[in-house]
């Protein structure tokens, strides 16, 4: 992963471990890659760190405080009744 | 007219069995459950549900009302295993699936895989463009964050159609990998490269919309 493409690889393998365990060449090679690259080491952390965040949220059910606005509740209910008078 | 309410053995058993706290609060009572009650209880709840992982308040809106006349539909099969705000979220999840499938087939989304975003990132030989900061945020934090939420959302509205989906499916939703590619129609590693260049967009846009201030 020195050769070409070294960064742009080796952010897509970092990327790749948050769906899929590497393999152990594929593991080498991207922590190789890292103690050299600093731009990788903080992208690497970047991406985990979303996915964490992601994780977190997807646990605690995570979700805006957005409600459904009146207009479409009412849009809603609407379709409610027409489908129980069919 | 009302839609019509439960069975009375639900109303007499107290939803059949095993409720959440959320329910015990909401004052689901016997007599009043109804799709309408679930618009007014669980409204609000499916609303956001949907919103965060479609980035459409309208289509957000269209998953909340085809949900509940599903649910509507389908209330006879409810056997009150579960809470109605799980059940009524288990058919929102198999609505935005069905949406996000149907958005990908009919307009072949699954063919902008050609083109590489990432290289806007890297020169030719695959080298970082631009420096690439540290951010230094502790994931509790920011999961608790709702302006962060505000943002990361936006960020995720950004992103090309198809990586939207699939991004929305896996992270948000939670989907496997396995039912996303079934439903999206494309391999594990066309998978893999989407969630890569997803991935390098939200960076990129957080960087410059959170993190950058920061």
């Amino acid at each position: 992963m020195t050769n070409n493409k070294s960064c742009q690889r080796a952010s897509s393998l970092a990327s790749d471990a948050c769906e899929r365990k590497l393999s152990f060449r594929e593991w080498f090679r991207l922590r190789l890659h890292m103690l050299m690259c600093q731009n990788c080491r903080n992208c690497e952390d970047e991406i985990h760190l979303l996915h964490d965040v992601l994780a977190l949220m997807r646990r605690k059910n995570g979700t805006f405080e957005i409600d459904l606005p009146q207009k479409d509740r009412k849009l809603i209910r609407d379709a409610l009744r027409d489908i129980a008078e069919e | 007219m009302l839609l019509p309410p439960f069975p009375v053995s639900w109303q007499n058993s107290g939803m059949g069995g095993k409720k959440s706290a959320n329910d015990r609060e909401s004052g689901d009572q016997a007599g009043n459950r109804n799709a309408e009650e679930w618009l007014t209880q669980y409204g609000d709840y499916l609303y956001r549900y949907a919103l965060f992982r479609l980035s459409n308040e309208e289509i957000a809106r269209d998953m909340v009302q085809e949900t509940l006349i599903a649910a509507w539909k389908a209330h006879e099969k409810f056997r009150g295993d579960s809470s109605v705000r799980t059940w009524l979220v288990g058919i929102m999840k198999h609505k935005i699936t069905d949406y996000v499938r149907k958005q990908i087939r009919d307009r072949n989304l699954a063919s902008h895989l050609e083109t590489d975003p990432t290289s806007d990132f890297f020169d030719a030989n695959g080298q970082w463009l631009h420096p690439v900061q540290g951010w230094n945020d502790d994931p509790e934090r920011l999961s608790s964050n709702q302006e962060f939420l505000q943002a990361l959302s936006t960020c995720v509205a950004k992103l090309p159609e198809q990586h939207r989906h699939v991004f929305s499916l896996r992270e948000l939703s939670g989907e496997d990998i396995g039912s996303i590619c079934k439903a999206c129609d494309i391999t594990p590693t066309n998978l893999h490269v989407i969630m890569h260049r997803a991935r390098l967009a939200l960076r990129k846009c957080l960087e410059k919309t959170w993190f950058g201030d920061k």
